[in-house]
């Protein structure tokens, strides 16, 4: 039996996260309208880049479209956070939909920092593709950051793969009297 | 091959309910239906042994293989 207080606290999380996902799907949109944001974390990437004032719709669109893919990325991770808290708020520790939400969050971290890695590249390409010799800049970045997430998402998969192995030993033990 | 519960028979032959055998070895009802049903993977010797003591049987009454 959880502790009244976790259960309210996991209810609480799972609004919270609900909140999140909002924000997130607004900020995916804002930002592919809006790239400047991106354009000018891209310009601190490549060592504080030059960048003209105005940027062409097409690039302003390639760049702000190439953000879809690691917010829809966060979209999984919250989603399964979402559902592990869900489950949490009905007393459901060990449950197989539960390590599951575990698994994959901690799956979706991992593939984030593989989505950020490749989309860094892309935007940089996408940025300074048709600027003069020797101003085209390919952008590879791989930060400490990028480390911790790679890390906590290989800790929650590993965690998933370890709570599942329990759960089948446990449900072998029931089948026992 | 498959081992067969032979529960049920000798509950009948003892006359006794499965209730009543639930309740004298200290598992549930529902576990005991189970094992009638050959439902389970395993029975514990302890489980085993006071089905044996209640039922004044031998482990070979209870439990059968067949081809």
């Amino acid at each position: 039996m959880l502790k009244k207080r976790t259960i309210f606290l996991s209810a609480v999380m799972k609004w919270v996260i609900v909140g999140l996902i909002g924000s997130i799907v607004a900020a995916t949109i804002w930002v592919a309208f809006n790239p400047e944001i991106v354009i000018a974390e891209l310009a601190r990437e490549m060592a504080s880049l030059d960048v003209p004032a105005n940027i062409g719709m097409t690039k302003r669109a390639m760049i702000g479209l190439l953000t879809v893919p690691a917010m829809a990325v966060w979209l999984m991770i919250l989603l399964n956070l979402h559902r592990l808290f869900a489950n949490f708020a009905r007393e459901r520790v060990f449950h197989q939909q539960t390590v599951a939400a575990v698994r994959r969050a901690g799956f979706w971290l991992m593939v984030l920092v593989v989505v950020q890695f490749f989309a860094s590249i892309a935007s940089s390409l996408a940025l300074t593709y048709d600027f003069g010799p020797g101003e085209r800049t390919l952008a590879i970045t791989f930060t400490s950051q990028h480390f911790i997430l790679l890390s906590i998402g290989f800790v929650l998969l590993l965690m998933g793969v370890a709570m599942d192995e329990g759960l089948k030993l446990d449900d072998e033990n029931r089948q026992i009297v | 091959m498959a081992i067969v519960v032979r529960l049920d028979v000798m509950l009948a032959l003892r006359k006794m309910k499965a209730r009543d055998l639930a309740e004298q070895i200290g598992i549930t009802e529902q576990n005991v239906s189970l094992l009638r049903q050959g439902k389970v993977k395993g029975v514990r010797f302890e489980t085993l042994d006071r089905i044996c003591e209640v039922l004044e049987c031998k482990p070979g009454d209870i439990l059968d293989r067949e081809e």
